[in-house]
């Protein structure tokens, strides 16, 4: 009778164990493809979003400034006697040319030519010296070694140093600004480091309302890899990003 | 003074309350949902015969018991079935099924238990139908951001739980002691199961009057008769 008892207990009780056991197994499960499906989601918003950026930034620079220089070349052809039609003509090329360039400038900014043409480093020196033309903080690049990233990735990662270069100018005041891109074996390194007014990250990551930290963080994770950052009031900030090559 | 065994009659016909409210919707609720109406007729049908058994044959109700514990537990399949997921995994559905079958047969047949008390087969299908319904909910509470205490899936998985891990208990008490062995803690488990039961039937009764409309076919019929 005891072993009876002793047995049908311990049997009740792996019974239940097992039951408990399955309830976390099976909930880590369903999280995890939750969160798959997210980033499935996230990944496919972002892609659009690109998608879209680019189809607009093509048709600004294909369509809409090629018709403004025909508009400027038959404005140009008009055959006029009086001093005030030269200066309306001149006035409306000088508009013109303003359009194209600002034209140029948003389609740039949406997508730049160098990244598809040219590659992630050329598009970032681009945006680099763009940046040092018309801010007082000095950005230096490096790289070492053969660094190959695939189109989609590097859309990303131009993306995220954009971002966190606009951080820095809206936010950091610093005065230099250091980025380097480097391949470790099997593993593609994106170090920042600014001198800025730096900020407690934690706080940050709390109360931020903005994207831009979010889009950091979404980004890295859509290429699976991960962001630390350092940060701490009056010290600047470092950014590491880890992304398998 | 009402007698024991009336009283148990009466905590177990709680299942009438579901019942009615589930027979009243029958005909508006998500068909997903028919099976746990069939499940609530079933348990009420045997409780009564049981009841007839006892008090006006003076016969004993193991026949009753486990034909419907067998008919209980392929409603069930058919339940998590209709609910989706033994839709998406087929080849479990039938393993179950025949798994249940064949272990009913053995026990009950083979063994020729079907008159007396069979532990073995209500275990097995209690554990399998909390994995099932802890499997339902976890999917709900991760995948669905409505109000999980208004979801009749939610509210008749939780019973599920409550009353068959309370099962398991029930039939291991019952096979350690036998029925005529009292022993005061397994007396105590046995006796309690009739208000776990009441309390789950008032769970259902909860469920039934949760259980979504088939919208779709109502939208469906408002515009194209």
């Amino acid at each position: 009778m005891g072993d009876k008892i002793f047995y049908t207990t311990v049997f009740v009780s792996l019974l239940i164990a097992i039951i408990i056991v399955f309830f976390v197994v099976s909930i880590i499960l369903y999280h995890r493809r939750y969160i798959k499906l997210q980033r499935e989601r996230i990944t496919a918003e972002i892609t659009i979003l690109e998608n879209e950026r680019k189809r607009i930034a093509t048709d600004l620079h294909d369509s809409a400034g090629p018709l403004l220089s025909t508009v400027k070349l038959f404005i140009n052809s008009l055959d006029v006697h009086t001093d005030e039609d030269k200066q309306i003509i001149a006035r409306s090329s000088k508009y013109i040319d303003e359009t194209i360039t600002n034209l140029r400038q948003i389609s740039h900014n949406l997508l730049p030519n160098a990244l598809e043409r040219k590659g992630l480093i050329e598009a970032l020196r681009e945006f680099i010296q763009q940046i040092s033309e018309k801010q007082p903080l000095h950005i230096e690049l490096r790289t070492s070694g053969d660094i190959h990233i695939q189109p989609e990735k590097a859309i990303h990662i131009f993306r995220i140093i954009q971002e966190i270069i606009q951080n820095t100018l809206k936010h950091a005041q610093a005065k230099q600004l250091q980025i380097s891109l480097n391949k470790e074996e099997d593993l593609l390194l994106l170090l920042i480091r600014e001198d800025g007014a730096g900020f407690d990250v934690k706080k940050a990551k709390a109360n931020s309302t903005g994207l831009g930290m979010k889009s950091l963080e979404i980004r890295t994770d859509i290429m699976h890899g991960s962001l630390a950052i350092d940060s701490a009031p009056g010290q600047g900030t470092n950014y590491l990003i880890k992304i398998p090559a | 003074m009402i007698p024991n065994h009336i009283a148990s009659f009466l905590l177990s016909e709680t299942v009438v309350i579901p019942l009615i409210i589930g027979v009243v919707r029958f005909y508006k609720i998500n068909t997903s949902y028919h099976p746990f109406i069939l499940l609530l007729l079933m348990a009420f049908t045997s409780e009564v015969i049981s009841f007839i058994c006892i008090n006006f044959l003076h016969a004993n109700n193991a026949i009753t018991v486990n034909l419907y514990a067998l008919i209980e537990c392929l409603i069930l399949l058919f339940l998590f079935r209709s609910w989706g997921f033994l839709q998406r995994k087929q080849k479990l559905f039938y393993f179950l099924m025949a798994a249940f079958i064949i272990i009913w047969i053995t026990e009950n047949l083979v063994f020729f238990k079907i008159e007396t008390y069979s532990p073995f087969f209500k275990g097995a299908y209690s554990f399998v139908i909390v994995l099932l319904s802890i499997n339902e909910i976890n999917y709900m509470i991760v995948q669905d951001n409505k109000q999980l205490f208004k979801n009749a899936k939610f509210l008749i998985c939780l019973g599920f739980i409550i009353y068959f891990i309370y099962q398991i208990i029930y039939e291991a008490s019952y096979y350690v002691l036998g029925k005529d062995n009292v022993v005061s803690v397994a007396t105590k488990i046995i006796s309690m199961f009739g208000y776990m039961n009441a309390f789950v039937n008032l769970l259902y009764g909860v469920a039934a009057f949760l259980i979504p409309v088939k919208k779709n076919d109502l939208y469906f019929n408002r515009h194209f008769e």
